[in-house]
């Protein structure tokens, strides 16, 4: 008897197949969100619906990015296990890279394995919270709240706030600050920078302490900058971070009009606030290019090349105080802080983490349990005395101190300027993120020294007024 | 003619033709891949076609919006950038891919003492993984201690910014590409080991001389995987996205912004996944166009030896 396997007859057989392909992923996929069970009440919450059985440890997932050297061993390892230990659940942990946060979040929800927890910037927390992908905490925090809400610091409120709605709990405040070395400042007989600074002072100051391969100081009329090997002045030129220097120069804080409506980076002040920013790299050479700062950050093998004497000042968050603690950092405690220089405004920025509920989370009462624990004194003070995290409990940022009191200067520097002025950037909402992109698109070649601050300008407000003409609201 | 065989395996005998027997190991052959692509890609390659007319963020329930995708597509203005840097990649690409990897292929087919480890050598890159590739790259165009400005400065060039340069930055990336023509290395080899000595035994005797040899005998017989190569190169450079995701993030002011990067950003970034849904399956015709195209003009240059 012949075989015959017709063409026709596997290519069914494949059909079939993939019919029942398809189906199986139709059947493993959750529930939208937005089709999900209403959040619970106050009532239910308080009366603990949704808990584990009684007696079975429950298994929390919990989405994040701490395991970089300077956060895992030294501050979340023993806050886990103290967790851990206090709650009797166990947590188990999905490390994700800073940067793909909520892309990260966006596949496991989509797969149908959504974390319990997750870590948020403030800015993409909005972007995920407007999708439905995020619990509203204000019932829980209503019939339960982790601590006095007015100790937190306001401008975090709002960072996690969409909608009327708070989505995500502040855990921490990453204000910025101006790091000095003052073993650069003391070799070269000169103060150290202070709260009452101008900006003249500062740049006056890193002309002296930018030297080149020679050993000639900025000021001196042979100096090469191409052979740079010590800047007076370094500054990060992420859209986020450099609002502050910004706004410091030009007295305006508002990229966008309070209603999200236009873009008003286009005004005469803060087109000259940026220029004086590209000029300090292009002009004064206080400050490297990116191909400069690029290959300093190549030499420096991970460690941040302050910490490696390149720069005598950097403006840059507080996150650096703890990664200034490691090890192969050459400054050693030849180091201290300060707030930005006397501008047209004062400035302090809010930003930082906030820790949400994810919405298809199994164990949502347990992962509010985590988070009251988070925000309690003693879990604040982990997480902030080693200098890893400011917490964002105000009566609690000063455990932000590192023990070992270095910097000295730490809450002059990071603490009192944001509880005097600290506010919210209210343009991170649901679309910042491709409008950042656009920006920053425009204004790279800016540090280059391949475009003036007014081209850039001109060339990106009418884009991004166009995309936000068209935003979802 | 099919000539009736009779298999014996055990118990039962089963008799087939030659040609199905032929079949049915073509099919043994081919069922590995078949069930991974039904058990894995067709749902999700169905499904991103439904999806395409939808707006959906990944999060939330997609909501029907017909063809309004792919109607944005057009009005795109990242579109036409992405895709002229795409086009502008794979046909710079391409041919100096193939020239590369003949070139390659020829000086690794002669007899010399030690070939193997050369051969070894010249393929080792195309098994590195693609974010090592890249890694390793975006040291050597550093422009502050990287070597290609430290090559160029020897020379008495002037130093460049590569991957930070709007005019040097997709030639970078293609020279990053070319750093893996390893990989079609063994296929055009094996084209020209297997061609018949006897060929060029009587070329030669027709006195032919070494570029006649090549031009004559050894191009034409290669041709079928000149075909593949470029068939092959041309779908996987439509698709370019991790070296430009790594090395450059679409920048300098959007000149590495490739089709597939837009796409990810839109899927990932921006949430706007039934759009990507639409941009895969836009990508998927072209590909598919090209594709067919190239067959249809294979016959006019790729020959078969009969």
């Amino acid at each position: 008897m012949k075989h015959r396997i017709t063409r026709r007859g596997l290519l069914g057989g494949m059909g079939a197949m993939a019919g029942a392909a398809v189906l199986a992923a139709c059947a493993a996929t959750p529930a939208p969100a937005g089709e999900q069970e209403p959040a619970p009440t106050a009532e239910a919450v308080a009366e603990g619906a949704g808990a584990a059985p009684a007696g079975e440890v429950v298994e929390l997932t919990f989405q994040h990015f701490f395991q970089s050297p300077e956060l895992w061993e030294t501050a979340f390892v023993p806050i886990f296990a103290h967790i851990e230990e206090t709650l009797g659940v166990k947590i188990n942990h999905i490390p994700t890279p800073y940067g793909e946060m909520s892309t990260k979040l966006l596949t496991l929800v989509a797969g149908g394995t959504p974390p319990d927890l997750t870590s948020l910037g403030n800015t993409v927390l909005t972007d995920v919270a407007k999708r439905g992908a995020l619990l509203p905490l204000d019932d829980r925090i209503a019939a339960d709240p982790p601590c006095p809400m007015e100790d937190i610091m306001p401008s975090r409120i709002v960072d996690n706030t969409w909608d009327g709605k708070l989505y995500g709990m502040p855990i921490d405040q990453g204000s910025d600050g101006l790091y000095y070395n003052t073993a650069i400042f003391d070799a070269a007989g000169l103060d150290y920078p202070n709260p009452d600074w101008t900006w003249d002072q500062l740049v006056e100051t890193a002309l002296a302490l930018t030297v080149d391969e020679a050993g000639r100081p900025a000021t001196d009329p042979g100096f090469d900058p191409t052979t740079t090997k010590q800047w007076g002045f370094q500054f990060d030129t992420s859209l986020h971070r450099m609002h502050n220097l910004v706004t410091s120069l030009s007295g305006n804080e508002a990229w966008f009009d309070k209603d999200i409506t236009v873009c008003q980076m286009d005004s005469p002040e803060i087109v000259e606030a940026l220029q004086y920013l590209i000029d300090l790299r292009c002009v004064h050479h206080v400050a490297p290019t990116t191909e400069q700062a690029a290959g300093v950050e190549g030499l420096a093998g991970g460690i941040f090349p302050f910490g490696l004497g390149y720069f005598a000042m950097q403006f840059a968050w507080v996150g650096m105080t703890s990664a200034l603690k490691l090890e192969g950092v050459k400054i050693g405690t030849d180091w201290d802080v300060t707030t930005y220089p006397k501008g047209k405004m004062a400035v302090a920025s809010s930003s930082g983490q906030g820790f949400p509920i994810v919405k298809d989370s199994k164990h949502p009462d347990e992962a509010w349990a985590v988070i009251k624990e988070f925000m309690t004194e003693n879990v604040m003070k982990m997480l902030g005395q080693n200098g890893a995290w400011m917490p964002a409990r105000i009566s609690m940022a000063r455990y932000g101190q590192p023990a070992d009191g270095v910097p000295e200067h730490y809450s002059e520097a990071f603490i009192d300027p944001v509880s005097e002025y600290g506010f919210s950037k209210w343009w991170y909402v649901p679309g910042w993120s491709e409008w950042d992109q656009t920006i920053t698109n425009e204004v790279d070649p800016c540090w280059l020294c391949q475009r003036s601050a007014k081209e850039a300008v001109d060339t990106f407000v009418p884009i991004v007024n166009e995309m936000v003409e068209k935003r979802e609201r | 003619m099919a000539e009736a065989l009779s298999v014996s395996g055990g118990r039962r005998t089963l008799n087939l033709s030659v040609r199905a027997r032929e079949g049915l190991d073509a099919y043994v052959m081919l069922l590995p891949w078949v069930v991974g692509f039904v058990l894995l890609e067709a749902g999700p390659f169905v499904a991103s076609l439904g999806l395409s007319f939808t707006k959906w963020d990944m999060f939330s329930s997609p909501v029907w919006v017909g063809l309004s995708n792919y109607q944005d597509m057009v009005a795109d203005r990242l579109m036409g950038m992405a895709v002229f840097n795409t086009v502008y990649y794979t046909f710079i690409l391409i041919p100096l891919q193939v020239l590369a990897t003949l070139a390659m292929s020829l000086a690794l087919n002669m007899k010399v003492r030690g070939i193997r480890w050369y051969r070894t050598l010249y393929y080792l890159p195309s098994i590195t993984p693609a974010v090592a590739n890249a890694l390793l790259w975006m040291l050597i165009f550093q422009p502050e201690f990287g070597i290609a400005n430290f090559v160029l400065q020897k020379l008495g060039l002037p130093r460049q910014l590569w991957l930070l340069d709007i005019r040097l930055a997709k030639p970078s990336l293609i020279i990053m590409s070319l750093s893996l023509v390893g990989g079609s290395m063994p296929v055009m080899l094996a084209g020209l080991q297997g061609i018949s000595t006897e060929l060029y035994e009587a070329a030669r005797i027709d006195g032919a001389g070494r570029w006649q040899l090549l031009r004559r005998v050894t191009l034409p017989l290669l041709t079928p995987v000149i075909f593949f190569i470029t068939v092959t190169g041309i779908i996987g450079s439509f698709q370019v996205f991790t070296s430009a995701f790594l090395a450059t993030n679409g920048g300098p002011q959007n000149a590495t912004l490739f089709y597939v990067l837009l796409l990810y950003r839109n899927a990932f970034q921006y949430f706007k996944m039934g759009y990507s849904c639409a941009m895969a399956w836009a990508l998927f015709v072209v590909i598919l166009a090209f594709t067919v195209l190239q067959f249809w003009l294979s016959s006019k240059w790729v020959h078969y030896e009969t």
